[in-house]
């Protein structure tokens, strides 16, 4: 058992970290907030050419070859810096057409994701708002050499963005996944207002006529595929926790040490000290228990219940975290002005991003009482 | 980041399985490894501990991290958290936790090589168990304000005073006793460390005190005029500080195992709940129950990752100080929220002990509902482990 980051790690990192310090600083989040885009195309194009979107590619679809806890690292200091744009929806998708893609899909899309060329959303929920089968409703129908979709899509992260969907239907007997153009006719979207300030919408399709090739994996056999993006996306969302989370401890013990009152830095004060004791022992915790799951997926071992128990306590302690920080902050956090609102506004839509604490719990007892 | 065991930690911990499964009558009602309260007050856990004791020491398995000429075997660190682990989880007692985890360590880290030569091969072979004299009736969480003095009279120390929650003492066959011996100085500069053998110094006495669960394990410790050799000073005058930070650094880490023993009582616990039907179906298809049992399970999951990260970090000799004390504060809490969820799943059930008709899970629920109580504050209470991970962890400024 070695907890030491490989070199290759490290560099990662530290390449990240400095990256986001110059080019994602908090004016460029907050101003991004406000975009209609919501990132700058310049910046990424600077990431691609950095291979970060093809990061966890094979080299022989031009991509890094690297695994998927390095992902984790990159979605760490993402996640620190509070970074916006459409990396992780594309990269998740990406990752699909990776392992359930045609060759001939492999070889039309990830080449073009890996660089920076084409931005995918994923558009799994539906109004029922529930990760399974059953909570899908739209529809799609053989005619010819085509499927017809018809169905509401919601909370498609980055739908504004996307050049192409994955999108969830049902079919036959089951669910299928279909790569769908964005530009489809009969493809109309609507952005939500959401807590994060995210790119979030309402993806409507009305008759939207998709080419049977555009099909990932089998028809009916979708949720497979389906299941594994959950399982990724949880992860991704904890590796992001983690680095809010760390970054937010950060500011916090370095305000505790700043602000005075009663002639004393407020970090001198027992009561806030044990606040400081607490956010640390759930940072620590977060990140290990995100580690664990992240490395047993790179490592292609059996991980849904470590994954399940990574997002249920993520969740869950960076609620708590932010919440004291909050509390040691006073009302100064509570202002626009101030870096931690974007971190809190952020922490609740990553818990609801991928199945909350409560849907990972019931997956955790499913897999205890077996 | 390599989060898998190697090939030959698998294989011992097969290995201790194995001996666990030969070694242990399947009709062994389990008993507290965790704290060894059990062990140290029932006569019959006593007696099965001290058999077990000398089995494990003949597998060398007692201290078998330490050096080869003091009788370990010089394994990595994590073979002695894999031992403690698998003895846990399966209520194995036998490994003494204050000899091998706390005191043994100690002694090889600071003492001399007297001290090394006489104290740790007779824990390595299972002859002894140890037992610490701390607290103090008006020292506890503030440490340093201890009472207990001991004053050199020639060739002899003498040592007055009164020892407070000594975990063992009365079974105890060494006892590593802190008292000023110097008052006039900063208590970190004046406090001193001895050895003692609690069984036979003329002018010890001590009262058992009974816990809110009923057992004895904890007890008052008297001096007085207890002569001592010079030798039987450990660490050098004035420095029994360095001797606690030391003991602590150790014990803490181990807080980990704790939670391995209540990995086994939620795994029982499962079982209980897939086995039991209450309103016609069984408690573990109830919505509430089961978000209860993954809450533990997360919980405990997250506590190993912690207790593995703080092994490795110490068998590469980093520090700590962060580490340490939130392992112990993490382990213990989430022991006490484990035992806490058993007995409200339990309902009435919860409390039967073993001599009870129809008790669950053999009564121990009981037991173990309130002995989280006194895990909370044994070897420094939650509100330390908190102040110390902000000092020492975090850097927070000082009160």
């Amino acid at each position: 058992m070695d907890f030491q980051f490989t070199e290759e790690q490290d560099m990662l990192r530290n390449f990240a970290r400095s990256f986001m310090e110059d080019k994602i600083t908090k004016e460029y989040v907050n101003e991004m907030e406000k975009d209609e885009l919501g990132f700058s195309e310049d910046v990424w194009k600077e990431m691609a050419e950095m291979g970060w979107m093809g990061l966890v590619f094979p080299e022989e679809y031009s991509g890094q070859g690297m695994g998927f806890f390095e992902l984790a690292v990159l979605l760490e200091e993402m996640g620190r810096a509070c970074c916006p744009g459409p990396f992780f929806s594309t990269v998740l998708c990406g990752m699909s057409i990776m392992d359930a893609g045609s060759e001939d899909q492999k070889k039309e899309y990830l080449p073009k994701i890996g660089d920076g060329n084409l931005k995918m959303a994923l558009a799994l929920l539906e109004p029922a708002g529930t990760l399974s089968p059953e909570g899908i409703g739209a529809q799609a129908t053989s005619e010819g050499d085509d499927f017809v979709l018809n169905g509401t899509k919601l909370f498609v992260s980055d739908a504004n963005a996307a050049d192409y969907f994955l999108v969830a239907a049902k079919t036959g007997s089951g669910i299928t996944m279909f790569l769908v153009d964005a530009k489809s006719a009969g493809i109309s979207t609507t952005m939500l207002r959401t807590i994060a300030s995210d790119k979030q919408a309402e993806v409507i399709l009305d008759n939207v006529k998709v080419p049977k090739t555009n099909v990932l994996g089998e028809v009916d056999k979708g949720w497979d595929v389906a299941q594994k993006i959950i399982q990724r996306g949880a992860i991704g969302k904890c590796a992001e926790i983690i680095g809010g989370a760390q970054f937010v401890l950060e500011m916090t013990i370095a305000y505790s040490k700043e602000r005075v009152q009663f002639g004393k830095p407020i970090g001198s004060f027992q009561a806030v000290q044990h606040h400081g004791a607490n956010m640390a022992t759930d940072v620590d915790g977060s990140k290990l228990i995100t580690y664990e799951a992240a490395w047993l997926m790179g490592e292609g071992k059996p991980c849904a219940k470590e994954i399940s128990m990574a997002k249920t306590w993520c969740s869950d302690a960076y609620q708590r975290i932010l919440t004291t920080a909050h509390q040691v902050h006073g009302a100064i956090g509570f202002t626009m002005d101030h870096d931690l609102q974007l971190y809190f506004r952020r922490g609740k839509a990553a818990e609801l991003a991928f199945g909350d604490a409560d849907y990972h719990r019931e997956l955790i007892a499913e897999a205890m009482v077996i | 980041m390599n989060l898998k065991f190697s090939a030959d930690e698998e294989s011992f911990r097969q290995e201790v399985r194995d001996f666990i499964k030969k070694e242990v009558p399947s009709d062994f009602r389990g008993a507290d490894t965790d704290c060894q309260y059990e062990e140290e007050a029932r006569d019959d856990i006593h007696k099965f501990a001290a058999e077990m004791r000398k089995k494990l020491a003949a597998k060398g398995w007692l201290g078998m991290t330490w050096p080869k000429e003091y009788g370990g075997q010089e394994a990595p660190f994590m073979y002695d958290f894999i031992l403690a682990e698998e003895l846990n989880y399966n209520k194995v007692p036998g490994r003494d936790l204050y000899g091998c985890s706390i005191v043994g360590p100690t002694i090889l880290r600071i003492g001399t090589e007297e001290d090394k030569k006489k104290y740790i091969p007779e824990i390595t072979k299972g002859e002894v168990t140890w037992s610490e004299g701390m607290s103090e009736p008006e020292a506890g969480s503030d440490l340093m304000s201890m009472k207990s003095k001991a004053e050199l009279k020639g060739e002899e120390w003498v040592i007055n005073g009164e020892k407070i929650w000594s975990s063992g003492a009365h079974v105890a066959d060494r006892y590593l006793l802190f008292v000023k011996t110097n008052p006039e100085v900063p208590p970190h500069k004046g406090i001193s460390c001895f050895i003692l053998n609690i069984k036979d110094t003329p002018g010890v006495t001590m009262q058992p005190i009974q816990h809110m669960d009923g057992l004895f394990a904890f007890n008052s410790v008297w001096m007085e005029d207890v002569k001592v050799s010079k030798d039987t000073l450990f660490g050098g005058e004035g420095n029994g500080f360095k001797v606690i930070l030391e003991t602590l650094n150790f014990e803490r880490p181990f807080s980990g195992s704790v939670m391995t023993y209540a990995t086994g009582v939620l795994n029982q616990l499962t079982e209980y709940c897939k086995q039991t039907k209450r309103n016609g179906k069984p408690l573990a298809e109830d919505q509430v129950i089961r978000q209860k049992l993954a809450d533990c399970a997360t919980r405990l999951e997250v506590g190993r990752m912690m207790a593995y990260n703080v092994v490795w970090m110490q068998s590469q000799g980093l520090p700590t100080p962060k580490e340490s004390n939130m392992i112990k504060l993490y382990g213990i809490e989430s022991t006490k929220k484990v035992y806490d969820t058993a007995m409200q799943i339990l309902g009435p059930y919860g409390q039967l002990d073993e001599e009870s008709k129809c008790a669950p899970l053999r009564g121990e629920v009981k037991y173990l509902y309130m002995r989280a109580i006194g895990l909370m504050s044994a070897g420094g209470t939650p509100e330390i482990m908190r102040n110390t991970i902000a000092g020492a962890g975090l850097r927070m400024p000082r009160g």
